[in-house]
Formats: structure tokens, sequence, C-alpha cells
């Protein structure tokens, strides 16, 4: 028996400044109890690295440091048995080094929040020697880690830095899910973003269904019914001023913010408004509602000038149909807060006021 | 009834009431000289004095919060901002939606829409999305779920849809996969090749026509059971392809093969159909449904 020819193995791109294990195989002949490696640069085939180890695995590790980024090199193994015979030198593998590649997202929220059912994932691919990248993807995990969707194959031949981007669709909200992005370079050095938690959450009507969904048992089918509501308004100025973010300021003459088109009210109706600091004065009207015939419905607020509840304030309601109409609410003693209602019941109507704190 | 100044003069119990009046089609509302907080407007004229803000409902007409906008609707975008909703849907635990349809909107009546889906299996939590697309882009997703139950044995071709309930049996079905044996000389046994991707079903339906009626009349028509056998055939013979389910959960995308075979008991006037299919996509994968002209949408 006499030691055999071993056979090195393939070796993807590896940062020079990490080590790295290179390996070989051995079959037949005197077991090996001794291997060399040698490390030669590609191009002239200098040697720039052997080192000699006992030891029956059939790999050895290059130190860090040992090689340097961005050069080609090849590989070959001796090996040698119990009686120091050597065999034939390996195949000679060639291989790069480089450093390591960086992908990172570039455009998850600091929160991790999403506040929206699809999103566009962002990364940056970037490698120090501009190594080539060869194929991506994104791949995105439900809380558990487990893959529920993922992009395919991508690829990108541009020169690093380069910036690349999925979108997915389809969150649910108040759920977790994880992203990763990874995969290699064209020289197969692998790379990862690592599994990045995000948290889905934005804002979904909770009692009243724009969607609404029946299932009709006998026709095998799903009837979808669309309940989603637009009216836009219009507002003098166009661009109102709002307070905090949560009101809107039309004490300014000539403001208002009117809704004409999307709906319409007939029958009985309720309507209600919050309202601060309002205008006091006949003809100041706070609310207009109009009809197709030009009839219209006004509310304003007055302040009593005699009687018993003088200095006192209250809603007036006037209705310019067919008939004229009038109506007063109770009285109320500030106005800088108020509720107002206003109910027609069978044509007949019905105003109160409320302070609110 | 007279009118002046607003009070009833004919001297009956209700002289002195407002006089109602008949104000309808309001369609503008305009607030001003106040600071507005929030507005509602609502159908449920019966609904109880509260300070707090309701909720959207169904009585809901108009609601706005004025938190940085004027919409007067339940969603937070206008009608220049929105191109088209689209309508899809998935299993509950699925994470890629189907696409099943894209409705333009022009008009705040096209809003008003309500449509049919029939690819659902049945026994299956379903979950269906809105989808506004806001500036040529998808905006949030507006979610409901359904559990589909549906009694009998159904294929569509996403425009008709037939029902099949008495005498339904699946025959010869089989799960295709393609593989190649050789028989080496010198071998015990075979080498087995399966090169292919190749994985179907394919299978034979066989069902009662008891005519378009029968559910309500459980009469048998026998004109009408002829018609419907006439028109069923037709169907599968309009070489689109059809989801085929049932109700124990079956489901297949599937289009029909070689001959149709009916048999007509001349005695009882009931049709029996034999057809037999071979497994063409899967249902719940948007590419096949768009090969099989199922929906007219690739994502």
């Amino acid at each position: 028996m006499s030691t055999t020819k071993p056979i090195a193995l393939k070796k993807i791109a590896f940062d020079a400044t990490k080590d790295s294990t290179f390996y070989f195989t051995s079959s037949g002949g005197n077991q090996v109890v001794k291997n060399k490696i040698t490390i030669r640069t590609n191009i002239d085939n200098n040697v720039v690295y052997t080192n000699t180890i006992e030891n029956y695995k059939y790999e050895q590790v290059v130190p860090a440091g040992t090689l340097g980024n961005g050069i080609y090199y090849n590989f070959y193994f001796t090996t040698y048995d119990v009686d120091n015979n050597a065999s034939e030198n390996s195949n000679p593998v060639p291989f790069y080094c480089y450093s390591d590649p960086v992908i990172e997202f570039t455009n998850l929220p600091t929160t991790n929040i999403i506040n929206s059912s699809s999103f566009d994932f962002n990364v940056t691919y970037n490698q120090t020697e501009r190594e080539l990248l060869y194929s991506y993807r994104f791949i995105l995990y439900d809380s558990n880690g487990n893959e529920i969707s993922n992009s395919g194959d991508l690829y990108d031949s541009s020169n690093p830095p380069i910036s690349l981007s999925y979108t997915f669709k389809g969150f649910e909200d108040d759920k977790n899910y994880k992203i990763e992005c990874n995969g290699k370079t064209i020289n197969e050095t692998p790379f990862t973003t690592g599994k990045r938690d995000i948290y889905v959450n934005y804002y979904t009507p909770k009692l009243f269904s724009i969607i609404d969904l029946t299932n009709n048992c006998d026709d095998g089918n799903i009837e979808i019914t669309n309940n989603m509501v637009l009216i836009d308004g219009e507002s003098n100025p166009i661009t109102p001023t709002y307070i905090d973010k949560e009101k809107i300021d039309l004490t300014a003459d000539g403001s208002y913010v009117v809704w004409n088109k999307g709906y319409s009210v007939n029958n009985d109706f309720y309507l209600q408004g919050w309202i601060e600091s309002p205008k006091v004065g006949t003809g100041v009207n706070l609310l207009v509602l109009e009809g197709n015939s030009s009839n219209t419905i006004t509310l304003n607020l007055i302040q009593e000038e005699m009687g018993d509840n003088v200095g006192k304030y209250c809603m007036e309601l006037f209705v310019n149909d067919l008939v004229t109409y009038y109506a007063f609410s109770n009285y109320v003693d500030t106005i800088n807060k108020l509720t107002f209602y206003l109910k027609r019941v069978n044509n007949l109507y019905t105003i109160k006021l409320e302070v609110t704190a | 009834m007279i009118g002046f100044c607003g009070y009833n003069l004919v001297q009956d119990i209700n002289a002195m009431d407002a006089v109602p009046t008949n104000m309808n089609n309001i369609y503008s509302t305009k607030v001003q000289n106040a600071i507005y907080d929030n507005l509602v407007i609502s159908k449920n004229a019966n609904r109880d004095y509260s300070v707090e803000v309701p909720n959207w409902d169904y009585d809901t007409v108009l609601s706005c919060n004025f938190n940085e906008n004027i919409n007067g609707g339940n969603v937070n975008f206008t009608l220049s901002q929105i191109s088209a909703v689209r309508i899809k849907k998935r299993e509950k635990g699925k994470f890629n939606w189907i696409t099943i349809e894209e409705i333009p909107i022009s008009t705040y009546d096209d809003l008003k829409f309500i449509m049919t889906e029939r690819y659902s299996p049945t026994n299956v939590d379903n979950e269906f999305a809105i989808v506004p697309i806001l500036n040529g882009a998808e905006g949030n997703y507006i979610v409901n779920s359904v559990y589909s139950s549906f009694d009998g044995v159904f294929i569509t071709d996403g425009e008709t849809t037939f029902k099949l309930y008495n005498g339904v049996t699946y025959s010869n079905q089989s799960s295709v996969r393609d593989t190649g044996t050789l028989q080496p000389i010198g071998s015990k046994y075979p080498i087995i090749i399966s090169n292919s991707i190749t994985d179907y079903e394919s299978g034979t339906t066989q069902a009662n026509l008891l005519g378009y009626n029968f559910d309500t009349t459980r009469v048998i028509d026998k004109e009408e059971v002829t018609t419907q056998t006439q028109d069923f055939i037709k169907f599968l013979k309009n070489n689109k392809p059809k989801i085929l389910k049932d109700w124990l959960g079956n489901i297949y995308l599937v289009s029909i093969i070689g001959s149709i075979t009916p048999s007509i008991n001349l005695i009882t006037g009931i049709s029996s159909v034999s057809f037999n299919w071979v497994e063409q996509g899967k249902y719940d994968v948007q590419i096949d449904l768009y090969n099989s002209g199922l929906t007219n949408y690739t994502e």
C-alpha cells in the first residue's frame, strides 16, 4: 500500500482577515496522518504559504492575516502516511480572497414598526474589492421564523455599492414578522442581513367593516360588498388652519369647510357637532345643510336679551323649506366648548345644546 | 294645513305644534364660524345623546374628525388620489394574496360595488382585502375574513357556474407523476428515471341533472332537465379552464378532456353526465389562474 493522491475540494471566496478551513479528500492507500497545504498566487504560482500538521482530519485551517484580500490564489494538499511517505500533490484549486461583503437594510424604521400593509425593503450591497453580486433574495418569515414568502432569486451585476429593493404586500395589522436579505457573490461568498424583526401596525376600523363578506352556501360563492365611503371636503382657505392636529379653526371671516359630493341625507337623521369658541348672532350660521331645491337648514347661536334667561345662550334652528320652521335648543351659560345635537324624526326637529368639559 | 310663522292655526290638538317640513336630498353640509373638533351625520335618529364621538357604523352618512383632514368618509384619501380598487383573497395563514379583480374608480358611485368570488374551496377561513390604488401604488389593505361552507359540487369557468348535487361521483382519479423505467441487462432491478416535474391530478366526474328549479319545486321537469343538460354539455365544451370543487374541500383547476357522455333515463327524465378532466394548475396560484383565464391579473 502507498499513499494516494488527495483531491483538494472547491474553496469559495473568503475574507483573509479571518481563519478559514481548507478541505481535501483521500480514498484508499495508507492512512493519512499528516497533511501539508501549499498556497500560491495564481498569477505566477509563487508559494505564499505552506504548513504541515499532524491530523487525521482531511482539513487544515489557514490563520487570519496569512493571505491578502483581493488576490487570486490556488492551493493543493500533500498527504503523508505514518512512515512519512508523501503522496502526489493534489489537484490545484484556485480561489479568491475578498473582504466580507456588507449588506444592510437602509430603510427599516428605527422602531422597526411598519405602518402599512406593504413595504418596499431597501438594502445596499457593498464589497471593498468591488466583488460583483451574483444573486440575492428577500425572505419574509412569520414571528416563529417560518418562511412565508420570498422574492425568488434576483440578480444584479452592477458594480458595488448597489441598492436593491423588493416589496412585500399584504402585511396584517398587529403582527410580527422577520425579514432577511441574503445571497452570494460571483465567487459564491454568502452574505446575509440576518433576520430583522418588524412589527406591523396600521389603522383598521374595528367596528365597522369596509368590506362585507357573505358565504352563499347554496351557490358555492362568496359575495363581496364594498362599504368604502369617500366624501371629499372643500375648504376656504384651501389650506385650512388646524389646531393641535385635531381641530380646525373656522373662526376667520369667510373660512368654511363644505362637503357636497358623495352622499345624501334623506328622511330621519341625527347630526352632532363638537365645537369651541363659536361666533354668536342671528344670521351667523355655524352649520348649513342644503337640499336639492336650494332649501336649507341652518344653525346659529344666539344670546337671550330679555326674560328669565337673559345673557344665556341657545341654538336656533331655521329650516327654509316649503314652509319655514324655527326651533330652539335649551339654554346654556357658557359657550367655550359645546356639543350640539340635531335630530329629525318624521320631519320634526329636536335641537339640544350641551356644555362639554 | 295653513302655514304661518311656523305654526298651525287650525284648532286641533296639534294647533301649536311646529309645522313639519319635508326637506330631503340634503347633499351639502357646510360648517363655519367656530372651531370644529368633530362632525357626525347618521341615519340613526334614535341614537342616544352622548358627547363621545361615535365610531363609523352602517348608519353613518358623514363623519369628519378634522385631524389634519377634511374627509367626510370612512377612508383617509380623496377621489383624486384613488384610481382603482383591487380585490384580493388568500387563505388565512398564508401570506401571498391573489388579485381577483381590479375596479377602476373615477366617480363616487364606482365605489358602490358588489362582486362574487367563486374560486374558494369549502371549509376554509378566507381573507379578502380591498386595496385602494393611491397615486399609482397600493394603499393599506382593508381586510375581512369569512369561513366558506358550500353545499354541493360546483364547476365554474368564472362566468357560469353549475351546481351538481345528485349522484355526484369522482372516478378514475389519479395523481400523475411521470417516470421512466430502464431494464438494464444483468441487473435484477430496473432503474427508475424521474426527470420531469410533472405532478397533476386527473379524473372523471359524473352527476345527475334534475333541472334548474328542482331545488325549490322538488319536481323533475323533463323539458327543463333536457335544457339544463344541453346547457351543461355546452358549458363543458366551451374550452375554458374551470374550477371544480366539492363539499369535502377538494378543489381543482381543470380542463375538460375527451368526450362528454350524457345518459338519459327516458322514464324518469333524469339525465346523467360524465366528463373527464385533467388538472391545469392550482386555484390559489395567481399565474395559474391568469394562464387559465380565470383572472385578468398577474399580480
